[in-house]
């Protein structure tokens, strides 16, 4: 008898010890696709002289834009702690904000400031980001917020952010008939606009060299194009090769020693290649069609193009060494002006579909392609250096506007509105 | 040694055996059974009257009685011989060494006789002595026997009876014995089957309990599902088939105590938002409402794995 009672109590040990171990499995395969909540408080400051920027209110801006983040409005916030330590997560939380930038203003002798910043995690109520800061003159404050912001998005994305970027596109002022051109650089937001060079006569297909430094483009001098490669910093300027015809599209190989260009200096427009060092020319595409708006693939093996060659335009792919060329869309009636993600995935597109020209995204792995915009005459896409985006020229209200939509169609802004049509624009890369 | 006990009667009779075998042996040694007495002659009485001793024992008393009449007529013939002796006196002088002689002879006789006479009364003495004693023995022996017989019958009676009673006994302590048994058994039985009632409703306590309790952990499990999907945020990086494993602590108030990263996707950002959803949903208000052993068994700890299939490759 007792044995039989200790039997049970063991065998009733055993299952609940073998059930213990049964642990319990719940397997999550979706998410729910939401901004990510985060608050950027007003930074702190203690000083008397107003500042030129609200650091925050950038830092804001740079990550509701990004299409990734949902910003808390600060008329919500029950606080607004500079440092960690003055931080009640649990009022945070009550905002459901799941991360919290906070930060601090310093004045520093000879109009300098250092600006502080920590990233904390509300939900683990931990710092992601311990706290580390930045000196900037007081014209540099954009630039120290766009930095916080680059900091806040990748610690978030795991991607890094293109918000201290810049993008060059061309602005036509004025008289309609007797436009003003010109060719102006400003942050990836749009703000400090700078205009690079003017012209009355057009300037078309800016172009970034890889290290951010120099850039290239076409601007007609006498009614004939003219490819100028210039130094940003300085304002240097120089002519490259004048040829009989068409002198257009320049486009910076990756390692920055080639423009890859188009000349119709034998009669039809093809494909050539400039060693900007040696001035060595050299032909790449040979065909009776017209070959133009040349770009290189990002490890600069390939060089993607325009041509009609197979009857309408669509991209083909040269092989730079073996000269090789294949043709990669099919999908649309026309497909111009491509341009290649980073990472290669993805080659964007302006593709005409039933009279309308969208901004259209193929996949080189499945060939799926996927019309991003909804815009009216978009044209001139150009990718941001981290992948994430594409800004292309539109028409809205009649004018040309840029806008940007992400490379997953998810996310659409337009730029601030410059003055008279804004074409052309073209994203730098990352500026080393 | 049984054999000596009180209650036994070995001792006695041995010794009443012994008795009469030395009374016996005594008598055969003592009385001669020969028959080699000297026939006797038939006598006038007179000479045997002169001689007979006189018993003690009335036989003997009797005997001696005839005696003393024979004796006197013994005499009355006496006197009648000697007046025909002197009768006849030359005769009877020629006859007188005759005679002498007869009468030495027959006074040997008488003598002899009485000898005879003494040892027969003696003798009768004894055979009634031993006759009697014979008889006292006999009656003795079969008193004893009689003794024996009862004692045996006794002994045989009380044996039965014994054997009776230890019949008796041992078909009672059979019978309790059984009757006991056939309790036992039936009290096994009865328990046995309490025990097999009690263990099937036990079962069906377990069963229903389990059922209750997979309902229980299956409604939680979806809920929790469901929060935690709502709750996961996932990063632009996010792919299908990155896998991260979570252990969830919970309280039982439905808190979420801890949170770990038991296996990682190799992507910290991925990872990290796994462990965001988690406490972000916080607590599970249901699981306050659990019952306790349900909780302890099945969200005291729980496994999270996050395997997104509805991000593009």
């Amino acid at each position: 008898m007792m044995f039989k009672k200790w039997l049970s109590v063991t065998f009733t040990c055993l299952i609940f010890l073998s059930s213990a171990k049964a642990q319990l499995v719940i397997e999550i395969t979706s998410g729910a696709d939401q901004l990510l909540p985060i608050a950027v408080v007003p930074f702190g400051y203690e000083g008397f002289e107003a500042l030129p920027e609200d650091i925050a209110q950038i830092v804001e801006s740079d990550l509701a834009r990004s299409g990734l983040f949902q910003p808390v409005p600060r008329s919500n916030m029950l606080s607004m702690p500079s440092k960690e330590a003055d931080v009640f997560y649990r009022d945070w939380r009550l905002l459901k904000s799941d991360y919290v930038v906070i930060g601090s203003v310093q004045k520093l002798p000879n109009n300098q400031y250092r600006i502080g910043f920590e990233l904390l995690n509300v939900l683990s109520q931990k710092p992601v980001q311990k706290h580390s800061s930045i000196d900037v003159s007081s014209r540099n404050f954009r630039d120290a917020a766009h930095y916080i912001s680059d900091k806040v998005y990748e610690l978030l994305t795991g991607t890094r952010g293109a918000f201290s970027t810049r993008i060059l596109y061309v602005t036509a002022e004025g008289d309609k008939k007797a436009p003003l051109f010109k060719l102006q650089v400003a942050d990836a937001d749009g703000h400090r606009p700078q205009v690079v060079v003017e012209s009355k006569e057009p300037i078309l297909s800016p172009s970034w060299s890889g290290d951010g430094r120099n850039i290239a483009y076409v601007m007609f001098r006498n009614r004939r194009p003219n490819i100028f490669i210039q130094e940003l910093a300085t304002g240097k300027r120089q002519q490259i090769a004048q040829f009989r015809g068409l002198n257009g599209a320049p486009a910076w190989s990756p390692d920055g020693t080639k423009l890859a260009l188009v000349l119709s200096k034998d009669n039809n427009p093809e494909i050539y290649t400039l060693n900007i060092a040696t001035q060595k020319l050299e032909r790449m595409t040979n065909h009776y069609a017209i070959d133009t708006e040349p770009s290189w693939e990002p490890d600069g093996k390939g060089i993607v193009f325009t041509s009609d060659r197979g009857g309408n335009p669509q991209i083909y792919r040269l092989d730079v060494s073996s000269k090789r060329v294949e043709r990669v869309t099919f999908e649309g009636d026309l497909n111009t002006r491509a341009r290649m993600t980073p990472d290669g995935r993805y080659l964007v597109t302006v593709q005409k579909n039933d009279g309308n020209y969208h901004v259209a995204l193929q996949d080189m792995k499945t060939g799926r392609v996927q019309v991003l915009t909804e815009t009216y005459l978009d044209e001139s896409p150009s990718i941001a250096p981290n992948g994430s985006m594409v800004m292309y020229a539109t028409t809205y209200q009649g004018k040309g506007i840029l806008a940007v939509v992400s490379v997953d169609g998810l996310v659409k802004y337009r730029l601030p509105s410059a003055e008279g049509d804004v074409r052309e624009p073209s994203w730098s890369p990352y500026f080393k | 040694m049984k054999w000596l006990r009180s209650e036994n009667y070995s001792i006695p009779i041995l010794l009443a055996v012994g008795l009469h075998l030395s009374i016996i042996v005594a008598g055969v040694v003592v009385i001669d059974f020969s028959d080699n007495a000297p026939q006797q002659p038939k006598r006038p009485h007179i000479v045997n009257a002169t001689v007979v001793d006189i018993s003690q024992t009335i036989i003997g008393k009797r005997e001696s009685e005839e005696k003393a009449a024979k004796q006197q007529q013994a005499a009355l013939s006496e006197k009648k011989r000697k007046e025909a002796e002197q009768n006849q006196k030359k005769e009877a002088e020629r006859k007188a060494l005759e005679d002498k002689q007869k009468k030495v002879a027959q006074a040997k006789q008488i003598k002899e006789k009485a000898a005879e006479a003494l040892q027969k009364s003696n003798e009768k003495k004894r055979d009634a002595e031993q006759k009697r004693i014979a008889q006292e023995t006999e009656k003795k022996r079969l008193e004893q026997v009689a003794d024996k017989k009862r004692l045996a019958k006794e002994a045989e009676v009380k044996e039965q009876l014994s054997k009776e009673l230890i019949r008796k006994a041992e078909a009672e302590r059979i019978a309790i014995e059984e009757r006991k048994r056939q309790e036992e058994a039936a009290r096994l039985a009865e328990q046995k089957k309490a025990e097999e009632e009690a263990a099937q409703a036990a079962a069906e306590e377990a069963k229903k309990r389990a059922a209750e309790e997979a309902q229980m952990v299956q409604s939680i499990s979806s809920l929790i599902n469901n929060r935690v999907t709502s709750a996961w945020i996932r990063p632009p990086n996010a792919r299908n088939n990155m896998i991260a494993q979570l252990r969830i602590y919970f309280l039982p108030n439905g808190e979420v105590m801890n949170a770990q990263v038991t296996k990682s996707s190799g992507d910290a950002l991925f990872d990290q938002r796994a462990v965001d959803a988690v406490y972000k949903v916080r607590r599970i208000e249901e699981l306050a409402t659990v019952d306790s052993y349900i909780f302890e068994r099945n969200f005291r700890q729980i496994d999270l794995i996050f395997n997104p299939q509805d991000l593009r490759n």
